[in-house]
């Protein structure tokens, strides 16, 4: 190989392994923002189906920038629950040893913020959210019914 | 059978560069975004649970507080180990049995009833045995270190220090102070 095509071999090679790189992060950023949507159905259905008004949860868009996946709008939601108003507020996708995360707060109880973190089992399973209280995994509370019952009971500083 | 072991300057240094090491290594498994096993177990993986889920921009600021404390414990062991020392020689220099020995403590420093003598005391006596040596040089070693026991080590110990003291200048300084006692006085443990 002559120089020359050596060094037009080089730089098709690093285009196509960017295009290839490109490709990996939009699929990411598309699962990621699929299983947020996910996430905000089983809240928001949830919440319904235990007396919560459907107008009392709303969405809301916020601007995330990561590496990789670049700027995007990621989706939301404010849930009104007696007087109190709950922010579930997407977090990102690149994260350290997690695929998704989403915080929880609320302008009630003590503000402390709960994490919902979401794991991926496998390339194709969906994935699976855990609420945690603290930092790390260790203490993680598996997001069903009960599991939204105890973030909402931290958030909002409920006994 | 080994003795008692007292930790020396060159292995607070040799800690200090392994727990950063260890940092580096956490920040190459955060540039790489691997899934974190779950089979981890023991410290590491109360470490590795720690900075899950983290954003890139809050493992930075975790790694720089991280960072920060480090370089302070560290500035605090390397200030144990030379008082350490000190007191160590001191030990040895005060008893009877080494009183014919270079310079000894009994003419300065009489012990009290439970054996504590301060370092403040002890470096007390070391300028007057400079100032008697006329070894200006030895002296100014003694003084620097009694600024640097006071200003430095005190006030990270009592936590009254709130910018973080560069380690390496004070490893340094202390490394310099100890091959200045090993200069001056020819018997220093």
């Amino acid at each position: 190989m002559t120089n020359l095509q050596a060094l037009v071999s080089s730089y098709q090679h690093r285009a196509e392994q960017a295009a290839q790189m490109d490709a990996v992060a939009s699929q990411r950023k598309e699962r990621w923002l699929a299983e947020l949507s996910e996430l905000n159905d089983f809240v928001r259905n949830t919440l319904i189906s235990v007396g919560v008004p459907e107008e009392n949860i709303q969405n809301f868009d916020v601007g995330i920038q990561e590496e990789r996946l670049g700027r995007y709008q990621a989706r939301g939601l404010i849930v009104r629950i007696g007087d109190a108003e709950v922010r579930f507020t997407p977090v990102g996708s690149m994260l350290i040893g997690a695929c998704g995360r989403v915080d929880v707060s609320s302008s009630s109880g003590r503000g402390i913020t709960v994490k919902l973190v979401a794991d991926a089992p496998s390339q194709v399973a969906p994935w699976t959210w855990a609420a945690y209280t603290e930092r790390g995994h260790l203490g993680g509370t598996a997001l069903d019914e009960d599991g939204l019952a105890k973030v909402l009971e931290t958030v909002l500083g409920h006994r | 059978m080994s003795g008692p072991l007292f930790p020396q300057l060159d292995e607070v240094e040799l800690w200090h560069h392994s727990m950063l090491n260890g940092l580096d290594a956490m920040q190459a498994l955060a540039n790489v975004q691997v899934v974190i096993p779950r089979a981890l177990e023991g410290e590491l993986a109360a470490q590795i649970d720690e900075i899950r889920a983290f954003t890139f921009q809050e493992w930075l600021a975790w790694r720089a507080e991280r960072v920060e404390h480090q370089e302070m414990f560290a500035t605090i062991a390397l200030f144990a180990s030379f008082e350490g020392m000190l007191k160590r020689d001191f030990a040895w220099r005060a008893t009877e049995s080494q009183a014919l020995h270079h310079y000894s403590f009994l003419q300065y420093l009489p012990r009290k009833a439970d054996g504590f003598v301060p370092l403040a005391r002890i470096l007390a006596c070391w300028k007057s045995i400079a100032v008697s040596l006329k070894n200006t040089q030895f002296e100014q070693v003694i003084e620097n270190l009694e600024r640097a026991y006071q200003d430095e080590r005190n006030a990270l110990a009592h936590g009254n220090n709130i910018t973080v003291t560069p380690f390496p200048k004070i490893y340094a300084d202390l490394v310099a102070a100890k091959l200045a006692f090993h200069s001056a006085v020819p018997d220093f443990l």
